[in-house]
């Protein structure tokens, strides 16, 4: 029982499963990047037919990355990385508090870098001409003296074994942040008309919405736009307002949110509440031929003096096939089907709906519009970047700090002094020539 | 502005077309072992990454010529354009720590290609255009260029890998390795040189998913939201993850480790083109 217990243990503490799970986790995620998330059912149904729907919904794919199998899955990896993680670290780290730092002639077979040197001079000299020239390369070192040899050992990058654990930590920490952000935060968002106020966030997912303990007024929403005519800018300027105080007021664009007792509002997306226009109708045909009129007109039909024609604005561009600004209006002529047509700012003699019995020029163009915000409270975002700064300290300790040891036995042998020097480094083949190179000056030194 | 922007639409062109010799030199090099021809394959690369900084350079006053002052990595055509700079430096200076050319002829296909595919290919716009808000940020340039970094040592990587599944197929068969694979470096070397080129590009990649993700946040609150590009970026660091753990496991060293590799610039590939070209998207290149 006990055996089969420690080998459970041993599978679940092993690298080869890490190997194996992050390549499970890897062709299972291409999944939810083939199939559309969260789309409708009908979507589904339309897309895959019902039996390959069927199956789609019982293996939770329509939301794969939250489904028991792939929660599962991550789940299993947090602890393999763990219990990878807490078997390895004691070890490393009592290797880090006490290494071998004495080179006996055992330990050195076990070491390939090793050599040994004999030269004229007293085994103190040269222990000393030894550790100036091998503590400029690597720090002070550690001293003995056991049995009339003098033992050296030098230690550089001694924290890089530590770089793994603390990117392992740092996985769990940001997934701690997650979970945080998952439980205890919320999605949601707010459309606001401008000069109008909201005090309740709208939560996705159906739950009940969110009542904020102050109020976001939207003062303005602003389109700004490039000359060739895309859109450069989306602004909100806002004030918070707070027991019928003004707290702040601030704006919002794209890439700069704000953020208010916890809550953060992002801008997301705009609308048109109503639209309202001012144009001059020039009569072309007709009894009131060559009058003229200056009309109010809006998104909802109005009459053109004098007649039963109507108009309306359906829409306006600021730059309308590079002409510049444009209204699309909308008239209806004694009852008959409504014709759509363009009135240019900048070509005022240009008529476009040349049937019609009047001629239009654009005047005065003005828009009412909602802000959309998103809305988010996370409060296990912080932990999140934590986890991912400690992620990045971790990778550069683990890839770029390399650890060195070189241990140096001097002692009296016959009439000469014998330096036996050794040396290790996991990434061995570049600290092979390092190693020769330091061989070599210690030959060239004279005494 | 007219005649400047011709410059460096011009340069860019020149790279192109200098990167595709050097690509030449070195597979002939390869083929014929001819010194004079590795040199070449090397100058002209280095030649290339010069005229290309050049060329990346000058858009970049261009753009600020044209009143919109952005850097040169904000679309499909400057991405592939940075890509290429990117594995050419990174190239350079691993042909020059490692003193062996022949890695020359199996990475500068990957640049040559993403040279020509972004200047010759009828999709890809080459103009300098204004950003969309959601892109005009600081996240972008420090996100863009950890990412292509990361892109770039993995196509080294990737290079040097299928080096190593060539030359370590006809020696476990215990087949001579012919003219050409003896000149190799040795199968050790080249799985040396995958480790370090992916050493390198896995912190890149983690930092690119971090910057990444601290712009989502930044932008519209939140992350990480599972989109198909961030979810291939994480796919593909699985798969270097799982390289990096395999090199402490018995039986996956050396060839799995190499295909592990070649798999990951797959996935490179995937995050980076396929999810552009078959979904839209923040991250689409479209027009």
């Amino acid at each position: 029982m006990t055996v089969k217990k420690d080998k459970f243990w041993d599978f679940l503490s092993s690298v080869p499963l890490a190997v194996a799970l992050l390549i499970i986790l890897a062709a299972t995620s291409i999944i939810g990047t083939l199939i559309p998330q969260n789309a409708s059912y009908e979507d589904y149904l339309r897309e895959f037919g019902p039996v390959f729907t069927k199956v789609i919904e019982t293996l939770d794919l329509f939301d794969m990355y939250h489904s028991w199998w792939f929660i599962f899955l991550l789940t299993l990896f947090t602890v393999n990385l763990i219990l990878c993680s807490l078997k390895r670290l004691p070890p490393v780290l009592e290797q880090i508090k006490n290494p071998k730092r004495i080179l006996t002639e055992e330990f050195e077979k076990g070491l390939p870098l090793c050599d040994t040197i004999r030269k004229k001079g007293s085994p103190e000299r040269w222990k000393e001409a030894v550790k100036e020239l091998l503590s400029k390369r690597y720090g002070t070192p550690y001293e003995e003296k056991i049995e009339d040899k003098a033992y050296l050992y030098f230690e550089k990058g001694r924290y890089s074994r530590l770089g793994v654990y603390i990117t392992h930590l740092s996985i769990v920490i940001i997934m701690i942040g997650g979970l945080i952000g998952a439980f205890f935060g919320f999605r949601g968002f707010v459309n606001i008309p401008e000069g109008s106020a909201i005090n309740q966030v709208f939560i996705r997912g159906g739950r009940a919405p969110y009542n904020m303990d102050f109020v976001l007024r939207c003062d303005k929403f602003t389109l700004s736009y490039y000359p060739m005519g895309m859109v450069k800018e989306y602004r909100s300027d806002v004030t918070i307002i707070e027991n019928g105080r003004e707290i702040k007021k601030d704006y919002l664009i794209v890439n700069r949110p704000l953020s208010y007792k916890g809550l953060t509002f992002y801008q997301s997306s705009y609308g048109v509440i109503d639209r309202h226009a001012k144009v001059r109708a020039f009569v072309k045909s007709g009894p009131n031929k060559g009058k003229s009129f200056e009309l109010d007109i809006s998104d909802k039909f109005v009459n053109i003096p004098f007649s039963s024609d109507y108009v309306k604005i359906i829409d306006h561009y600021p730059n309308l096939e590079n002409f510049g600004p444009a209204m699309i209006l909308q008239i209806s002529e004694d009852g008959g089907m409504p014709v759509n047509f363009p009135v240019y700012k900048n070509l005022p003699d240009n008529d476009m709906n040349p049937q019609s019995k009047y001629f239009f020029k654009y005047l005065e163009n003005e828009e009412h519009y909602y802000t959309g915000l998103q809305v988010t409270k996370d409060p296990g975002v912080w932990i999140v970047w934590i986890g991912c700064i400690m992620m990045m300290f971790g990778l550069y300790y683990s890839f770029f700090v390399v650890r060195k040891r070189v241990w140096a036995r001097i002692y009296f042998e016959g009439e000469r002094t014998a330096i036996t020097i050794a040396g290790h480094s996991p990434r061995s083949r570049m600290f092979e020539e390092e190693f020769a190179k330091l061989l070599e000056d210690i030959k060239q030194i004279n005494l | 502005m007219e005649s400047s922007l011709f410059i460096s639409g011009k340069l860019l062109s020149i790279t192109t077309f200098v990167y595709f010799l050097a690509m030449v030199f070195y597979i002939i090099y390869v083929v014929s072992k001819s010194k004079t021809m590795g040199l070449l394959g090397t100058i002209g690369t280095a030649a290339g990454f010069f005229i290309e900084t050049g060329g990346l350079v000058l858009r970049w006053v261009e753009s600020y010529q044209m009143g919109i002052g952005r850097a040169p990595l904000t679309n499909l055509y400057e991405s592939l354009v940075f890509f290429a700079w990117c594995g050419a430096g990174i190239y350079l200076a691993f042909e020059f720590y490692y003193k062996n050319r022949f890695m020359g002829a199996f990475v500068l296909p990957f640049i040559s290609i993403a040279m020509a595919y972004a200047s010759f290919s009828p999709n890809i716009s080459q103009e300098i255009q204004p950003l969309v808000p959601a892109l005009q940020s600081n996240w972008l340039i420090y996100h863009v260029i950890t990412c292509f970094f990361a892109y770039a040592a993995f196509a080294v990587a990737c290079g040097v890998s299928i080096m190593y599944i060539m030359k370590n197929s006809k020696e476990e068969k215990k087949k001579p390795l012919g003219n050409i694979l003896s000149f190799f470096p040795s199968t050790a070397t080249l799985d040396d040189i995958n480790y370090k080129a992916i050493a390198i590009g896995f912190p890149m990649l983690t930092l690119g998913i971090i910057t990444g993700a601290a712009w989502a946040n930044y932008a519209w609150g939140s992350y990480w939201s599972w989109d198909p590009k961030e979810t291939w970026s994480l796919i593909t660091w699985f798969v270097y993850a799982a390289f990096l753990h395999a090199r402490f496991t018995r039986g996956w060293r050396g060839k799995r480790a190499a295909w592990l590799s070649v798999i990951g610039f797959f996935a490179v590939i995937v995050t980076y083109l396929g999810v552009n070209l078959l979904l839209s998207g923040l991250h689409s290149y479209a027009s």
